[in-house]
C-alpha cells in the first residue's frame, strides 16, 4: 500500500514534463474555488488582513488613549467592545494588536521559506555529507521545544518586532528545510531532472529552475498551515511576555491582561482568544484548502 | 534489530553534540553576559569590578575555549550554579521535574484515553454527523491558543461554576491524590486538547484506511463478528503509529508545559525557564533548554524503537 502511493507521486511529480498534463491557471483557481474551506478561509485572513492595514482609519479611538474615567466597561455604544483596565478602547486595540501578529506570523514564515526551503533543496540534491551534516543541524533546532526556543531568543536580545520574526522564523526554518528535502527526493530521481544534469546544467539553476517550480505547490501548502502555528507561537510569546512590549498592543498581551480581570471583565481576555483562533483556524484552512486544489488524492 | 538500534544511537550523537553548541552559543552570542546581568542586579558594580568578575568567569577567553570548558563540566553532570539562588542548576532542575513530569504523562494519558475511542467511533463510520461534527471541533481544538484555552476552562469551571481550583499545585505526597488531581485537571486539559487532536485524526483516518484492506474483508467473509474484526485485525495496525506519534509529540508536550504552567503558576520547569529568562539568569535558561532538547531526543528515539518491537514487519537490516 504505502509503495503503491510512493510510486503514483514519483510518476505525477514527473508528469509535468509533459505539456498537456499541466494544469492552466484558471482551471487550478477554480478548483480551489470548489474547496469546501478554501474560499471561506480566504476571504476570512483577507478580512483580517485589510483591517489591520486599515487600523488608523477604522479604529474609533487611539489604541494607546485612556479614557480613565471609563475603565473595565463592558462592551456597548460608545465601546464597541469594551475597555481594558486603563479604559483603553478594546476593538481599536483589537485592530492595531491584529497588525503584530498578522505580520509576524506572515513574514516569518515567509522568511524561513526563503532560508529553509534552498538549503532543503541543496540538501537534497547534492546528498552526501552536505545532506547528512545540513539534516544534522535541522534537527537538532527540531529538538528544542519551539515555543522555549523562540522565547528564549527574544526575551534575550530584547523583544522587538524584528526580534519576534527572527525568532520565530528560526523555529520553522529547519521545518521547511526538513520537508523541502523530503520533496526535492521524490523529484530527484524524475526524468527531467535527469536529463538537466546530464546536460551540466549549473547547481543553482537546476535547484532554482528545474527542482524548486516542481515542488513549489507542496511547499506552498506547508508554508500556509505553518502561517497557523506562527500565529499560536507568536501570541504565546507575547503573553509569556517576550513579545510586543506594552504599552503597545498584541493579541496575547491583551489576553494577558484580560486575565487578571477575569471576574469583572472577562471580554477583555476572551475576545482577542477568538481574534486568534478565527486567524490560526482560516489559515490552516486554507492550507487544506490548498491541498485539495493541487491534488485531492495525494496528501502531497 | 540491535544493529539497527546502535546505528540510530550513534546517529543522535552529532545532534546532541549540535543541540549543546546552540545552547552555549544562544546565551554567550546575544547581548548581556553573566557580569552585566549581576551588574544590572546589584545596581552598580564599578568597570573594574565587572573586568575583574570577567576574568574570574572566564568570559575573557575565546568562545571555542569556553565551549570546551562548558562541555567538560556538563559531561561530569554539572551544569552551573543559578546567578540568583546561587543553587546549582541541576539541583534546581531536579526539584521542578516532578511537576512537568505529572503534568505531560497526565496529559498524554488523557489524550489517549479519549482519543482512541473517539477516532475508533468516527473511523468506523466516516462522514457520519459524528465525524464531521468531531471534524470541525478537531479544527478548533488545534486552532486555538492553549493560554487562552487554559483561561477559558478557569473561566467557566473555577470562576463561574466554581467546581475547581483556578490555580497552584498540590503534592500528591503532602495533600494527597485526590487534591493533586483537582488542581491538575484544568492544565491537563488544556495541555492534552491539542495532542487529543491529533490522536483522534490519526486514528481515525487509519481506521479509515485499514476497514478497506484485503484483510479485513477476508475477516468478514469468514463470517468474523464485526467486533472481532476490529479488535482482532484492524486495532493493532492502528495503534501502532499512535505509538510513534505520542513520542513525537513530546517537543510539543514541554513547549505547551511552559505556557500550561505559566497560566496555572505550577512550579515546573516551564516556569522556572521563564522565570529564568525574565531574571537573565543565564544558567538556569541554559540548562533547561538543554534538558529539554535532550528529553526530546530522547522521546524520538524511544518512539522508533517502540515501532520497531510492535511492528514485526518493521525490518531494519
Amino acid at each position: 500500500m504505502a509503495s503503491s502511493i510512493h510510486g503514483s507521486v514519483t510518476t505525477d511529480a514527473a508528469r509535468p514534463a509533459v505539456p498537456s498534463a499541466a494544469p492552466s491557471r484558471r482551471s487550478v483557481w477554480q478548483r480551489f474555488l470548489r474547496t469546501k474551506t478554501g474560499p471561506h478561509a480566504a476571504g476570512t485572513l483577507l478580512a483580517i488582513i485589510a483591517a489591520s492595514l486599515l487600523a488608523p482609519t477604522l479604529a474609533p479611538h487611539d489604541p494607546l488613549r485612556q479614557h480613565l474615567a471609563h475603565t473595565l466597561e463592558a462592551p456597548g455604544r460608545q465601546f464597541l467592545l469594551g475597555t481594558d483596565d486603563l479604559g483603553r478602547d478594546l476593538f481599536s486595540r483589537l485592530l492595531y494588536g491584529g497588525r503584530v501578529t498578522t505580520l509576524v506570523a506572515f513574514v516569518s514564515v515567509g522568511a524561513s521559506v526563503a532560508v529553509g526551503v534552498p538549503a532543503g533543496i541543496l540538501s537534497g540534491v547534492v546528498g552526501g555529507r552536505v545532506d547528512v551534516w545540513l539534516m544534522h543541524v535541522a534537527n537538532a533546532l527540531l529538538s528544542f521545544p519551539s515555543i522555549l526556543l523562540a522565547f528564549v531568543i527574544a526575551a534575550l536580545i530584547g523583544p522587538s518586532v524584528t526580534v519576534v520574526m527572527l525568532a520565530v522564523a528560526v523555529v520553522f526554518a529547519p521545518r521547511l528545510a526538513r520537508f523541502a528535502r523530503g520533496q526535492t527526493m521524490v523529484v530527484r530521481e524524475a526524468l527531467y531532472v535527469e536529463a538537466a544534469r546530464a546536460f551540466g546544467v549549473p547547481l543553482g539553476r537546476l535547484m532554482f529552475r528545474h527542482i524548486l517550480p516542481n515542488i513549489a505547490a507542496p511547499v506552498l501548502v506547508e508554508a500556509s498551515l505553518q502561517v497557523g502555528y506562527a500565529v499560536l507561537v507568536e501570541s504565546s510569546m507575547s503573553f509569556l511576555g517576550a513579545g510586543i512590549q506594552p504599552p503597545y498592543p498584541s493579541w496575547g498581551l491583551m489576553i494577558k491582561t484580560g486575565f487578571g480581570y477575569l471576574d469583572s471583565a472577562p471580554w477583555i481576555a476572551l475576545i482577542p482568544g477568538l481574534a486568534i483562533l478565527v486567524l490560526a483556524l482560516a489559515a490552516n484552512q486554507l492550507g487544506d484548502a490548498l491541498r485539495d486544489t493541487f491534488d485531492p488524492r495525494l496528501r502531497l | 534489530m540491535t544493529t539497527y538500534l546502535g546505528r540510530r544511537l550513534v546517529a543522535t550523537l552529532p545532534v546532541l553534540l549540535l543541540v549543546t553548541l546552540t545552547t552555549f552559543l544562544l546565551v554567550s552570542l546575544l547581548p548581556g553576559d553573566v557580569v552585566s546581568a549581576i551588574q544590572a542586579a546589584t545596581e552598580g558594580i564599578d568597570v573594574e569590578v565587572a573586568e575583574s568578575l570577567r576574568v574570574q568567569f572566564g568570559l575573557d577567553r575565546p568562545l571555542l575555549v569556553r565551549y570546551l570548558q562548558w562541555l567538560t563540566r556538563l559531561a561530569a553532570g554539572d551544569l552551573g550554579r543559578s546567578l540568583l539562588g546561587h543553587q546549582p542548576v541541576l539541583g534546581a532542575i531536579v526539584d521542578r521535574f516532578p511537576v512537568t513530569l505529572l503534568l505531560t504523562a497526565g496529559a498524554v494519558v488523557l489524550s489517549l484515553a479519549i482519543g482512541i475511542p473517539v477516532g475508533l467511533a468516527a473511523g468506523l463510520r466516516p462522514n457520519s454527523a459524528f465525524d464531521r461534527v468531531l471534524s470541525a471541533l478537531a479544527a478548533v481544538g488545534v486552532a486555538a491558543p492553549g493560554f487562552w484555552l487554559g483561561i477559558l476552562l478557569v473561566f467557566l469551571f473555577a470562576q463561574r461554576l466554581q467546581w475547581l481550583p483556578s490555580f497552584g499545585y498540590r503534592s500528591p505526597v503532602e495533600f494527597g491524590l485526590g487534591a493533586m488531581a483537582a488542581h491538575m485537571l484544568l492544565p491537563w486539559i488544556t495541555l492534552a486538547t491539542p495532542r487529543t487532536v491529533e490522536v483522534v485524526r490519526q486514528v481515525r483516518s487509519g481506521m479509515a484506511e485499514v476497514m478497506a484492506q484485503e484483510y479485513v474483508r477476508t475477516a468478514r467473509a469468514k463470517g468474523l463478528p464485526e467486533h472481532t474484526v476490529v479488535s482482532r485485525h484492524a486495532l493493532r495496525n492502528v495503534l501502532i503509529p499512535v505509538v510513534t506519534v505520542t513520542g513525537l509529540s513530546a517537543g510539543h508536550l514541554l513547549s505547551g508545559a511552559v505556557i500550561v504552567e505559566t497560566v496555572f503558576l505550577l512550579p515546573g520547569m516551564g516556569t522556572l525557564a521563564v522565570e529564568g529568562v525574565l531574571t537573565r539568569d543565564f544558567p538556569i535558561v541554559q540548562g533547561i533548554v538543554l534538558v529539554g532538547a535532550s528529553a526530546t531526543i530522547l522521546a524520538n528515539l524511544l518512539a522508533d524503537f517502540a515501532y520497531g518491537i510492535l511492528d514485526p514487519r518493521i525490518r531494519y537490516d
